[in-house]
């Protein structure tokens, strides 16, 4: 029996590896979207618990947020969050309707918000495994409700269970045109597991 | 004329992991933001004590606790306890009610049966069953997230979940 | 009129893939998972199928093999944001006749539906 680190990077390959993957994730977003997001911080760094609940703003802050978990190479969540009246405009451009028009989540519109989560996640993670030449898979995106606090609160549990160190890779992004902004998390976990052989 | 004395009292916020004893009557010891995560209210209402922490995980996997006290239910309970006592509270005048375990993520076609939240809550009911002490109150589950406000000069605990809800526990 | 079964298990992506086919003439039919994209194959022998990847329970790779394995003429073209060169390749190596990458492109979407029913 030996242990080994399961994933495939290093906190120093993910840090050179956070940059173009957030560049190219913006860009997915501004090409679903025909508008140009810009990302206006990036950052990377060792979460604690203590003043996480205020990663994506007030934690009682309601938002809506889109979650996915990739594996592969390496395993990790992923959380895309809106203030929701920016979420419902974000639906509303998607679908091409007058803005204002959507004013809660149905089917239609959730499935708009997974696929902008899945666009943004997906090209994250094509650029990482790309850069490395090996392979990242994102699971079905969820769609979230709920507040700041509550979510942040969510993921750092799951990160934990698995991870002894948490770390994540904050982006924040913006259309230059219009007030529209927006979080997106990447927490890679480190697990370190027994390998039977 | 009558006159209303006004109360100033004073708003703790307990971080994730984080747990906190008072004996400040004025005291409002509060979660903001509560997910998966479970919040053990525990007052003395004899010895006017009130605590609460804010725990993230059931068990620890390899005896860390990441330096917080209360980021495992199972030493976060027990070191809640603990404090308690040394703050002068009784063991058999406690007033237990716990909130959260929220199902949050839920990935479509995933393994739901590790939800963290309902193991939470699993692990939070199991460990007062060990120490032998009944849950007076609790609002756990749903897919919602929660923020509570325990007063320590009342005992009680009130819940705001998103939708608008306000309960007294 | 060639028949165009859209596998997406996003309502809006169907939606969208559905409109522009039927708007440039072809008949539609949808799946939003691998297994009902299985059963309606069987049932409807589509003329070309587009699939995505990134969906529960059965992923668009392992759909598009059992397509292959049931016919092996089946003409697949993968629609996902998955465009990873070693998923590419692999694509392509299990049967599928194109690959293109979201975000959704009216013109390379008609394009790989041109090519797959031809």
């Amino acid at each position: 029996m030996t242990t080994q680190t399961t994933t495939g990077f290093t906190l120093d390959s993910w840090t050179k590896l956070a940059k173009l993957g957030s560049t190219t994730a913006v860009s997915g977003l501004s090409q679903m979207l025909n508008k140009d997001f810009t990302v206006t911080a990036l950052s990377i760094e060792e979460v604690s618990f203590k003043n996480a609940h205020a990663l994506i703003g007030k934690p009682n802050n309601p938002v809506i947020g889109i979650y996915l978990l990739f594996t592969g190479h390496a395993s990790g969540q992923i959380l895309l969050t809106f203030d929701p009246k920016i979420a419902f405009e974000l639906v509303d451009m998607a679908l091409g309707v007058p803005v204002d028009s959507t004013t809660k989540l149905g089917e239609m519109e959730r499935s708009v918000l997974g696929e902008m989560g899945n666009i943004v996640g997906a090209f994250f993670l094509n650029s990482v495994a790309d850069c490395v030449g090996s392979r990242l898979m994102p699971s079905p995106p969820v769609i979230v409700q709920g507040p700041a606090g509550a979510m942040i609160g969510a993921v750092l549990a799951k990160a934990a269970q698995t991870s002894d160190s948490i770390f994540v890779i904050k982006l924040m992004f913006h259309s230059p045109t219009k007030e529209i902004e927006g979080h997106f998390l990447v927490l890679p976990s480190f697990e370190k597991r027994k390998n039977v052989k | 004329m009558m006159t209303t004395a006004t109360i100033a009292n004073t708003q703790i916020n307990v971080g994730m992991g984080e747990l906190v004893v008072s004996r400040d009557c004025d005291d409002i010891l509060a979660c903001i933001g509560l997910g998966s995560c479970i919040a053990m209210c525990i007052w003395d209402p004899a010895a006017k004590v009130g605590g609460v922490a804010h725990m993230l995980l059931p068990v620890s996997r390899n005896n860390d606790s990441f330096g917080s006290p209360a980021k495992y239910i199972s030493q976060g309970v027990p070191n809640l306890i603990n404090k308690m006592l040394k703050s002068g509270a009784q063991l058999d005048s406690i007033i237990i009610k716990m909130t959260g375990g929220a199902r949050m993520l839920n990935i479509p076609g995933g393994n739901n049966i590790l939800d963290i939240g309902q193991r939470n809550i699993t692990e939070a009911k199991a460990t007062m069953k060990r120490l032998n002490l009944p849950i007076m109150a609790e609002d756990v589950g749903g897919s919602y997230g929660r923020s509570i406000q325990f007063s320590v000069g009342s005992g009680r605990v009130l819940v705001k979940s998103l939708a608008g809800r306000v309960i007294e526990l | 009129m060639s028949k165009i079964l859209v596998v997406d298990d996003a309502a809006f992506m169907r939606m969208r893939c559905t409109k522009l086919l039927q708007d440039n003439g072809y008949e539609t039919l949808e799946a939003g998972n691998g297994i009902e994209a299985v059963q309606k194959y069987q049932q409807h022998k589509p003329d070309g199928v587009l699939m995505d990847i990134t969906m529960p329970d059965m992923d668009g790779i392992e759909t598009l093999r059992k397509l292959i394995e049931i016919d092996p003429a089946a003409k697949v073209s993968m629609v996902t944001a998955m465009g990873q060169q070693s998923l590419v390749i692999e694509a392509l190596k299990s049967g599928a006749k194109d690959f293109v990458v979201k975000p959704f492109n009216a013109d390379r979407v008609l394009a790989a539906v041109k090519k797959i029913t031809a």
